[in-house]
């Protein structure tokens, strides 16, 4: 029963402070501030990528901004969903450092997620809860 | 359902254990611990994790339509058309979510929504700040409320808790039923079962075919029930036959008892009749021998006057040899009827002892003195010992000296010439004065012992001349005087060897030395 209580009271402190180290107003801004970064840089609204393999400039258009926001320490990833001319989609993930009155985008990892996994496994990237 | 191998009275089904002992609550109370154990933390850990997705989703829609908001009018310049710039925030205020909406540059608001209200001071809410286009003066500020969320959030949490709370009472009443049916109707049939095998009743079977572990356990008590019948039907069987035979048994002892109780009858009314017939035999000795005494002594009195010629000689002479011979018998046959009537008078009890206090030495002298010419006549040694016996003896002298004369002829008579008859005057082991006449005669057939302590009982010596002498009156009279005197008789013999027999007198007999001559002393004085 002590078992039981210590992980209700686990599970419900988890979240609280999730909320206290990063409000639902900056997860917002930092959503805000990914989408404004990808406004930006689009032309004609799509995103120009030079792949290096094929050397050709491949055209992404945005379709989805993942919810999820992981922890680089005091930075932040967020994720968004592309998808090429030939229909493959291709995730871009953004990393982002906080500079007043929002957040900028200070590198960006395009199909690379052995990237985030990497540093994911040697956890200098966790789950924001 | 139980079946029963026998009908028979049901006794009373064991108390049930206390309600905390039951295994039913046990079984529930394990599977509401296990449920809870694991049902509450994965619930809380699903509601928490949609809560977490809830609000990263509302993060996301937030920031990308404000985003998109900002855009578009920066795209549009909508900051130098307020109208416009208000057709551009209008989208936000679709979504539930936002409260309000502001486009300032500056300190002053552009446009906003609602309309000439905008983000008043006071207002709930976070509030959300973009940045339009790259002029830093030109701003999008947004209030938005995670209220929907919370409320949604509500919603779930209540819908979890019915949930799990269901899931909860349906865990109960499958473990409820799951227990029933699997585990107490079989237990309860067992237990049944066991509770009315365990009176006097017959053993009973339990009708339980499942190949679980209960199952196991009924088969093996069903056989060990059947093997337990089977055993009691061979233990009746056994009681059965052995009362059968008890039965036969005490009939068969009634009728022994019957007879023996109709034996004992006859023999009481024989000894009874035996008894009879010897009173009046010792009635009628006692009387023949009188009355044949009185004319004996006239025999013996005129056979006397005659043999010894008082009135002159007999003529011819051998009249006088008659008469020696009428006088010889004449006196043996008042001795025997003396005999005969000391032993009738001792067994109508009217035999008396006339006891006084006798010096053992003088008694024994004189009956030696008595006795001495007839073993000197029959060439036989007389030996005696009194040294280590009583000195007086409470006693009739006069019959003790008659018991010792008896056996002592009776000796001298049955012992060979050269023999040797010696008579012992002692003390006993336990105390008691004894007389002790022994011989070395031809002695007495062992079969014979008790006859010859009989009136006339001499014994059987076929033609042997040793055992018909005398009159056979000797030894039983003896017993019966040393009977009266309250001692006993003990006859020991050898055949062609010798006899031993030893008078016991009662030690309380026994006197102080001088008690004769006191008694003699105060009957002079």
């Amino acid at each position: 029963m002590a078992l039981l209580v210590a992980a209700a009271i686990g599970f419900h402190t988890l979240p609280a402070q999730a909320e206290t180290s990063l409000s639902l107003a900056d997860k917002a801004a930092l959503q805000a501030a990914m989408q404004r970064h990808i406004d930006r840089v689009t032309v004609d609204g799509v995103v120009l990528y030079l792949d290096r393999e094929s050397g050709e400039a491949r055209r992404l258009h945005p379709v989805t901004a993942h919810p999820m926001i992981l922890a680089y320490g005091e930075h932040y990833v967020l994720c968004f969903d592309f998808r090429d001319d030939a229909g493959d989609t291709v995730p871009i993930d953004y990393y982002m450092a906080h500079r007043d009155p929002g957040y900028v985008v200070f590198h960006t990892a395009v199909a690379d997620r052995a990237l985030l996994q990497d540093l994911m496994k040697s956890g200098h990237v966790t789950r924001l809860q | 359902m139980t079946r029963s191998r026998d009908a028979g009275p049901e006794p009373a089904v064991p108390t049930r254990p206390r309600w905390a002992q039951r295994l039913h609550v046990r079984f529930l109370a394990i599977v509401t611990a296990s449920f809870l154990l694991i049902i509450l933390p994965a619930a809380w850990l699903l509601f928490g994790t949609m809560q977490q997705t809830d609000n990263l989703l509302l993060a996301s829609r937030i920031g990308s339509l404000s985003a998109r908001a900002a855009g578009a009018i920066d795209r549009h310049g909508a900051h130098q058309d307020p109208a416009l710039a208000r057709d551009l925030l209008a989208p936000l205020a679709a979504d539930r979510a936002f409260l309000c909406a502001e486009l300032r540059q500056g300190p002053s608001v552009v446009a906003a929504v609602p309309t000439a209200q905008g983000c008043v001071t006071g207002l709930p809410g976070e509030s959300l700040e973009i940045p339009v286009g790259d002029r830093p003066v030109l701003t999008l500020r947004a209030r938005f409320t995670d209220a929907e969320l919370v409320e949604t959030r509500r919603l779930e949490l209540a819908l979890t808790i019915s949930a799990v709370t269901l899931a909860f009472l349906a865990v109960l009443a499958a473990g409820s039923l799951s227990y029933r049916l699997l585990i107490w109707r079989p237990l309860s049939r067992l237990n049944k079962a066991i509770a009315l095998s365990a009176g006097t009743g017959p053993r009973r079977t339990v009708d339980w075919n499942s190949r679980d572990e209960i199952g196991l356990i009924v088969q093996a008590y069903n056989r060990l029930a059947i093997k337990e019948t089977d055993r009691e039907r061979e233990l009746r069987s056994a009681y059965d036959r052995a009362r059968a035979s008890e039965q036969a048994l005490g009939a068969l002892n009634r009728d022994l008892e019957e007879r023996v109780r109709q034996r004992t009858e006859q023999l009481e009314i024989a000894l009874h009749e035996a008894d009879r017939a010897n009173d009046s035999k010792t009635q009628f000795l006692w009387s023949m021998s009188h009355e044949l005494r009185t004319p004996l002594n006239a025999i013996i009195g005129f056979s006397e006057v005659i043999s010894s010629q008082v009135f002159g000689p007999v003529r011819p002479v051998r009249y006088r040899a008659y008469a020696d011979d009428i006088l010889y018998s004449g006196r043996h046959l008042l001795k025997v009827i003396n005999d005969l009537l000391d032993i009738a008078r001792i067994e109508v009890g009217r035999e008396r002892l006339d006891e006084a206090p006798t010096e053992t030495g003088p008694l024994v002298a004189n009956t030696l003195r008595v006795i001495a010419p007839l073993a000197e006549e029959s060439h036989v040694a007389l030996d005696s010992a009194v040294a280590d016996g009583p000195a007086c003896l409470m006693i009739d002298a006069t019959k003790m000296q008659q018991i010792l004369l008896n056996l002592l002829a009776n000796a001298v008579k049955h012992t060979p010439s050269g023999g040797t008859v010696s008579l012992d005057v002692g003390i006993a082991d336990d105390g008691r004065p004894r007389f002790r006449v022994s011989d070395t005669g031809h002695g007495i057939p062992a079969e014979a012992l008790t006859q010859v302590l009989e009136p006339f009982g001499r014994a059987e010596g076929g033609a042997s001349p040793h055992f018909q002498k005398g009159t056979g009156l000797g030894l039983p009279l003896a017993r019966k005087m040393a009977e009266l005197h309250g001692g006993e008789l003990v006859l020991k013999s050898t055949v062609d060897v010798g006899t031993d027999v030893t008078v016991y007198l009662p030690a309380s007999r026994i006197l102080p030395a001088d008690a004769a001559q006191q008694n003699a002393r105060s009957a002079v004085g």
